[in-house]
Order: structure tokens, then C-alpha cells, then sequence
């Protein structure tokens, strides 16, 4: 190898080093708590008759779920347009394309008053628009937001709180500004005007964000933590507990975990606040839900984490279970749906927080008091920008 | 309740599935998030390559092959992944996976997304016998042995792909 070529393999280790680094911990071993799983037999009607054990699995520990109906209309975006469809036909009702040249399209969230959707024309200068849908699902109106993020960040996520009062927003540097530095999360009074900005002595992003119906509470999830492996210890496993998998597995962290801030007041002159004091709640599901958690979100009323749960593999396959825990204890309080063969992902949540959206393989969909509904099937489900 | 141990083959090879997710699914994991750019994609194909291999252990003609086999697995789910993102969105455009994002670079500085950016341009089979040797640190033969090819392949390779690599990162000055 000449001095260039190590040169060129120097610059390679650094960049893949940091990029590796990030990731500090693995979930635990796919199902590792359904025991029947080790039965190599299982494995065979796993792939052998999956189509019949679809058919069984969808209708089993299915709870009552969704109290009102669901929304009318949901927005599906790429960078250059968002497009409005019907949530019963999925047929196309309105589109919103980038209102100058120039602008992509970022994140998507919605409200009941409207969808709210981030713009930016290069690194570092985001706008926000609030678009309001007519009664026949057309684009009625499109307005610029005042949101004056702190200089040299960009949001890398988002959520309304249900009544359009209050944007939250995960905050990292712009690119060129050097590392990410510590975790921010903003919220702006779209209201009132003014805004405030957590942040916390923990290097990072918070991601993930769902806020509840008055904006005062903002549940998000923390990145760029790293957790270590522990030593493989002993294989006595009584049955159900998360900890004594993590001995067989070896990785200590795996527990599903959700953070919640209360915001309190926004608006001007409100000043900074101090990320950190943000509270911790361990999900604690119950043994017969497998692990590895997929999206969470805090209900309308603060009351509850809706969250999905289980395996999902590279090809959708898996074992997804939607379930609602207590926000005070983290204790599972039932579960909404049950998927025998595809791993679900949780994407959003209408206003109500009573219609999860969820990524079931190839499809988007939601799950109500009958089951799973498709709402549209994607070609290319990974980074997929929808709201309703 | 005892759990069933999976032993990969005979006692002085017995190294449990378990055993080889403690010690070797971070690693493989941070080597699928950097041939495909984002966490989740790179969990989900490493976890696929143990449910593949606990499915396959017995049919394994050398148990202590184990990690060869995880690793072949995950290149070539992670190859799948990548074909999968190549095909047309109807709705949802170009996807473009955070690592590589403007968000990532506030992360990782611009240095370092420059040369993932280059990285990502080379041909897959560039990239991944770059990756495998001086990330991953794998010997020439363990390469190989993990992209199903022969040692001859993976040192001409390498040399083209650093080659490629450095034009690449000329052209971003």
C-alpha cells in the first residue's frame, strides 16, 4: 500500500469509526422471550405457513381500541410535494407542491386544524407551513409560520399538540457547525408567539416527539447514548422478566423507554429550560410481548404511551404488537393488536391519539376497534412521511 | 424454567447463538449501518442473519463457520435493502438514509461526511471489501470468505476501490 492509498484508508476508519460509534448498544435477540421460538419446528411453519398462521394471529389478545372515527384525510410527502388522500379510498384530494423553487420538504406532522410540514432551501434555514384542507380534502389554504429557531440548528423532528397551539421540535447543528454538541428540544407558541429551548449536558438529538393535546407535555426519545454490553451471565431464566434476558443476551440496555418533559409556559421572554429535568418511564410489558420497540407516542390526554413492540425483520416479517401503557407507572394496560407475521413500526398518531399509524411490511395502516386497516402500499417503506 | 441452549456443533465448538448475538451482533450491526446509512435498516438485517443461522445451525457443515455465515448474511441483506431503495417511490422520492442526511453531518463534521458520501458512490462490491478490511479488520481471507469470493478478487478489488475512493475525495477538495 502506497502513502496515498493509506492516506485514503486512514480517512476511511475515522469516518466509519464515528459513524459505527453511534449505534452503542444492539436490541435484544429477535423474540427472545417466546421460548416456543427455539423449537426449531416453529421455524419451519414459520416459513412454510405463514399465510395460515396470518389468518389465526391477527384475531388473537386484540383489545377494544379507538373511541372516535378516524381522521377524513391523511398527507403522505417526498421533498417536492405533500399529497392529501382519503383515508377510506386513498384517492387524491389536494396537493401542496414547495412554494418556491428551490425548497424540499422535511417533516411532517398534523393537528386537527391542519397539517404542518418543514421547508428548507439549504442547511441551514428552515421555514415552517401550516396547511388547511376544504371540506372536499382540497388544499383550502397554505400559510407561512413565525419560528425562529436558534441560530445554526435545524429540526430533525417534529410534532403539534392537537389543538395547533404548540410545535415541538428536536434541534441538531447545521451541517459545517462541528458536532452535534447537547441534546435541544424547542417548542414554539404558534399562538402567542415565542419560544423556549430545553436543552440538557447530554450530547445527542431527542427524536421521535409526540406531544399531548394542550402542548404542555412533550414525550420524545434520546439518541447518541452510549450503552455498553455486559458479560454473558447465567442461562436461569424465570420466566418473562426483561432483566434476566438481558443476562442470557448480554446487552444491558433493551428495556422500552420513553422521556417526557413538561414544557409549562412558552412564549416570549420565557427563557431557556433545562432538558434534564425530563422524566424517564420504563415500559414494562407484559411476558408475552416480544421485545424491541418500534415508535412511542403520549396520548391526547398525558395519560398514556402508545407504543409498538416486537421483531421486525429486513423484510417486514416479524411479530408486531401495538400496546398502550400507564404514563404515571409504565405498566402495561392493554394491548390494541397483535400481527403473527409482520413487524409493525409506529409512525404517528391522529389528534386523538386513538389512530395509531403504523408500517406494516410494504403498507401503511392503522389499527382500530376492527383490527388492521390498510391505508396505501409503498414501494419504498423506509423514511416514509406521513400524518393524519 | 431452563432454556433450550442452541450448541453450534461439538463441545469444543460450543458457542450458542445467544453467545455469538453477546459478542458479535454490535459489531455487525455498526457494520450494516455504514453500507446502508440508517439504524433500523442495519438492526433489522443483523437480526435476520441470526434468525437465518438459528434456522440453518444444524444444516451447518462446519459449526465454527457460524461467523461467516452471520457475516455473508448480513452483506447480503443489507444488498437486498439497497435494491429495494433503488426501486421508484410512487409517492415518497428518493429515500436518503439519515446517515448520509444533512442531519448527519452536524454529527459527524464534514470531513467525515465527505468521505461516507464518496463511500457510497463506489460500486457495491467496492464498498463492501472496503468496509470488510479496514473497518471491519478482516483479513483477506476472511473477506473473501464473507462476499463469497476468492482471495484474488477481494486484493484487486481493494486496490481499485482505494483507488476510486481517493479520486472521489479529490473531486469533493
Amino acid at each position: 500500500m502506497n502513502a496515498a492509498e493509506e492516506r485514503v484508508v486512514a480517512r476511511l476508519r475515522d469516518a466509519a469509526g464515528a459513524v459505527g460509534e453511534t449505534v452503542g448498544e444492539v436490541p435484544p435477540f429477535p423474540e427472545a422471550r417466546r421460548t416456543g421460538w427455539w423449537a426449531p419446528v416453529l421455524a419451519a411453519v414459520t416459513a412454510a405457513g405463514a399465510v395460515v398462521v396470518t389468518a389465526a394471529a391477527m384475531t388473537v389478545g386484540v383489545g377494544v381500541v379507538a373511541v372516535g372515527r378516524a381522521p377524513e384525510y391523511f398527507a403522505v410527502g417526498d421533498e417536492h410535494d405533500v399529497v392529501f388522500r382519503r383515508s377510506d379510498t386513498g384517492q387524491e384530494t389536494g396537493r401542496f407542491p414547495v412554494p418556491e423553487a428551490g425548497l424540499r420538504f422535511g417533516l411532517l406532522a398534523s393537528a386537527r386544524d391542519g397539517f404542518y410540514v418543514s421547508a428548507s432551501a439549504d442547511a441551514c434555514a428552515t421555514r415552517f407551513f401550516r396547511v388547511r384542507l376544504g371540506p372536499g380534502g382540497e388544499v383550502a389554504r397554505a400559510e407561512p409560520l413565525t419560528v425562529e429557531l436558534p441560530e445554526g440548528t435545524r429540526p430533525v423532528s417534529m410534532a403539534v399538540s392537537a389543538d395547533g397551539a404548540r410545535l415541538a421540535y428536536g434541534l441538531s447543528r447545521c451541517p459545517g457547525a462541528g458536532a452535534n454538541g447537547v441534546e435541544r428540544l424547542g417548542v414554539t407558541d404558534l399562538a402567542g408567539g415565542g419560544s423556549r429551548v430545553f436543552a440538557s449536558h447530554r450530547e445527542g438529538m431527542v427524536s421521535r416527539l409526540s406531544v399531548t393535546g394542550d402542548g404542555r407535555f412533550v414525550a420524545f426519545q434520546r439518541t447518541g447514548v452510549e450503552v455498553s454490553l455486559s458479560a454473558v451471565d447465567g442461562r436461569e431464566v424465570p420466566e418473562g422478566t426483561v432483566s434476566a434476558w438481558r443476562g442470557v443476551f448480554g446487552v444491558k440496555s433493551g428495556i422500552p423507554e420513553v422521556w417526557v418533559l413538561d414544557v409549562g409556559a412558552v412564549g416570549t421572554g420565557t427563557g431557556g429550560g433545562d432538558l434534564g429535568a425530563a422524566r424517564r418511564v420504563e415500559l414494562r410489558a407484559a411476558s408475552d410481548v416480544p421485545m424491541g420497540m418500534h415508535g412511542v407516542r403520549i396520548s391526547a390526554d398525558g395519560r398514556s404511551f402508545t407504543a409498538a413492540l416486537g421483531p421486525v425483520h429486513s423484510d417486514g416479517k416479524g411479530t408486531g404488537v401495538i400496546v398502550r401503557f400507564d404514563a404515571g407507572d409504565g405498566g402495561q394496560t392493554e394491548v390494541l393488536h397483535r400481527d403473527g407475521t409482520s413487524g409493525l413500526r409506529l409512525l404517528g398518531g391522529d389528534a386523538s391519539g386513538d389512530h395509531p399509524l403504523v408500517l406494516r411490511g410494504d403498507e401503511i395502516g392503522t389499527v382500530g376497534t376492527d383490527g388492521y386497516r390498510m391505508l396505501l402500499r409503498v414501494r419504498e417503506p423506509t423514511g416514509v412521511r406521513i400524518a393524519w | 424454567m431452563r432454556v433450550e441452549t442452541l450448541h453450534l456443533g461439538r463441545p469444543e465448538h460450543a458457542e450458542t447463538v445467544g453467545d455469538l448475538y453477546a459478542n458479535h451482533a454490535l459489531g455487525l450491526t455498526r457494520l450494516a449501518l455504514v453500507i446502508l446509512g440508517d439504524r433500523e435498516s442495519a438492526e433489522d438485517v443483523v437480526q435476520d442473519a441470526f434468525l437465518g443461522l438459528h434456522r440453518r445451525f444444524r444444516g451447518l457443515r462446519d459449526p465454527a463457520k457460524a461467523l461467516v455465515y452471520l457475516r455473508s448474511a448480513v452483506l447480503n441483506n443489507a444488498r437486498s435493502v439497497l435494491r429495494r431503495r433503488r426501486l421508484p417511490s410512487w409517492f415518497a422520492g428518493t429515500y436518503e438514509p439519515p446517515v448520509w442526511s444533512a442531519e448527519s453531518a452536524a454529527m459527524l463534521g464534514d470531513e467525515r461526511r465527505a468521505v461516507m458520501e464518496a463511500l457510497r458512490r463506489l460500486p457495491t462490491r467496492q464498498r463492501e471489501v472496503l468496509l470488510l478490511r479496514f473497518y471491519a479488520d478482516l483479513s483477506e481471507e476472511e473477506t473473501a470468505q464473507a462476499m463469497g469470493v476468492g482471495r484474488g478478487t477481494v486484493k484487486s478489488t481493494t486496490h481499485r476501490a482505494l483507488g476510486a475512493l481517493g479520486r472521489l475525495l479529490e473531486e469533493e477538495r
